[in-house]
């Protein structure tokens, strides 16, 4: 066991770690933050997505030591001062949630494609989104949504930036 | 499945990490092939060594002769971004995309990818569904069990980059246990073996490629074969690269856009190919790289006669064994069908 330092969600963490641990089991077993879901744990279905330095990454193919001195952000990181990322207000809105468990993956790595390009189009969305799986909405409102979030960035409704740090 | 025990270790430089390596270590990249592959136990390495903090594997520059270098731990995401915004290399950019899904590519890296180690429906399972048929010939049983009674293993070189680059002549650097560097064409990376696929050893790095600058005239298509648009590896990959002089008055036809499905009726016309090098993936061990195919399309003139007779001779080439998501006399049919994509992509 090493102890390592983590920065979540704008905070640092000290945690005791093994080598072998990936970044998605010490999040969600060590630090709490079930946000992050373990779909496939094999890189197939994008429900354990965070934000690694801003681009988004799939938490059960990264190595927890390989994270330290790394900003991390889950969902639980997207709201700030009791107010929820633009994406999440749209995701809510529309309906883009069936089960809910693809939804904290969809919004970060909507939220690292809307840090790139604040205005995709209907086919930039569907292919920056094509490594999260859903098994319940069939994607229609989860597009809706994006799109929805990125008007509302667009006009200052909700927070907007990759990481989010800087709302 | 967790991931088997194991020491991390992240040196600081390529000599320092070929002197820690052997035979009971692996490279870590963007790890999306190797810690799947670790966690269904078909690799339990006793020291894991990760690349990402050495400077030297990472970033793309030019040549002196205007060509590219690209560092083997850029990721797959840096290096299409990069090609998407310089034209000459666009085409590249395309096929990168074609690769795996957006979030993958952020952590996969070039050489990851060119070294993956080759892939088979019996192979590539967790150690339950293996325990069924027992070990196969890659996991030191044997028997193959895609190809019964064969003495050699069919597993099928997957990977999406090795393709296009061959097409594209580029060269890889290698860095040895005893500090020396190697340089060889992409296509010798490759030993054409299922259980063994790189002539590289287990303490060799790759350090970089080198891709040559493109003449001005060229063209590229990569045209892939998967089942869904996005995740999937290929089940067989076509790619062509050529020096195309395109007609003077427009042939008719030679705008007419992909139909999502290609009929008999999809006409290709148009332009005329020099030095073309047409490279087969994910048919078999290795890529292939088919000189004869690029001798049948020198001058000539493309046509549906010419889609017609590449496809014939792609499809002569390859034997496939029934071990990939598709069955093999899909991937056998389509063959022909990349072809003539690919050959229209030369007349637009
Ligand atoms: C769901 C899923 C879908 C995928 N789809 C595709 C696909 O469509 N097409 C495709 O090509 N790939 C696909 N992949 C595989 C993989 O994501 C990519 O090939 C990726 O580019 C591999 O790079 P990496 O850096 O992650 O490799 P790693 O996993 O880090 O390494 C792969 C292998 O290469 C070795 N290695 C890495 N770097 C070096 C080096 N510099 N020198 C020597 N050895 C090295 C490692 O030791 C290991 O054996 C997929 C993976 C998953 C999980
Ligand atoms: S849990 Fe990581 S991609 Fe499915
Ligand atoms: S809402 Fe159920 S998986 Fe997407």
């Amino acid at each position: 066991m090493v102890e390592i330092t983590l920065d979540v969600n704008h905070s640092s963490y000290k945690v005791g770690v093994e080598d072998h641990w990936t970044l998605l089991d010490v999040l969600r077993d060590s630090l709490g933050f079930t946000g992050a879901k373990k779909g496939c744990d094999h890189g197939e279905c994008g429900a354990c997505t965070v934000l690694i330095d801003g681009t988004a990454m799939q938490s059960c193919l990264v190595l927890a030591v390989q994270a330290q001195g790394k900003a991390i952000v889950t969902i639980e990181g997207l709201a700030r001062d009791g107010r929820m990322d633009a994406l999440q207000t749209a995701f809510h809105e529309v309906g883009a949630i069936q089960c809910g468990f693809c939804t904290p993956g969809m919004i970060i790595t909507a939220r690292a494609l809307l840090g790139r390009n604040s205005d995709p189009t209907e086919d930039e969305i569907k292919e920056a989104m094509s490594g999260n799986l859903c098994r319940c909405t069939g994607y229609v409102k989860i597009v809706e949504a994006v799109q929805r979030g990125a008007a509302a960035g667009k006009t200052g409704a909700g927070t907007t930036g990759a990481t989010n740090a800087d709302s | 499945m967790t991931l088997p025990r194991f020491e991390y270790l992240a040196p600081a430089s390529v000599e320092e990490a070929c002197a820690l390596a052997d035979v009971d270590s692996a490279f870590l990249a963007g790890g999306t092939d190797l810690l799947v592959c670790m966690k269904q136990r078909l690799h339990a390495p006793l020291r894991v060594i990760g690349l990402a903090g050495i400077a030297e594997l990472r970033g793309i520059a030019r040549t002196d002769e205007d060509g590219l270098r690209v560092g083997a731990a850029t990721t797959l995401t840096e290096l299409a971004d990069w090609a998407s915004t310089h034209p000459e290399w666009a085409s590249l950019s395309d096929a990168i995309r074609q690769t795996s899904s957006p979030l993958l590519r952020n952590a996969g890296t070039v050489g990851g990818n060119l070294c993956l180690d080759t892939r088979c429906t019996f192979y590539n399972q967790p150690p339950i569904f293996r325990a069924r048929w027992g070990p196969c010939l890659k996991l030191g049983g044997g028997t193959c069990h895609a190809v019964r009674r064969s003495t050699s293993c069919h597993a099928v070189y997957s990977g999406d980059l090795a393709g296009p680059l061959i097409a594209w002549s580029a060269t890889a650097t290698i860095a040895t246990a005893e500090g020396r560097r190697r340089k060889l064409a992409v296509n010798d990376l490759f030993t054409g073996e299922g259980i063994h696929p790189l002539g590289l050893g287990p303490d060799e790095i790759l350090v970089e490629i080198e891709i040559p600058k493109p003449p001005p005239t060229t063209r590229f298509s990569y045209q892939k074969l998967r089942l869904r648009d996005t995740l999937d590896f290929p089940l067989a990959g076509v790619s062509l690269f050529a020096e195309v002089d395109t007609p003077e008055v427009d042939a008719p036809g030679a705008d007419t856009p992909r139909p999502d499905t290609p009929g008999a009726d999809a006409s290709v016309v148009g332009a005329r190919l020099h030095g073309a090098r047409v490279v087969l993936n994910a048919t078999g061990p290795a890529p292939l790289l088919l000189p004869e195919a690029g001798a049948l399309l020198e001058g000539r003139e493309v046509d549906e006669a010419l889609a017609v007779e590449l496809g014939e001779l792609l499809q002569k080439s390859v034997k496939f064994a029934g071990n990939t998501a598709a069955g093999s006399t899909y991937r056998k049919a389509m063959i022909p069908v990349l072809a003539r994509r690919a050959l229209r992509d030369m007349c637009r």
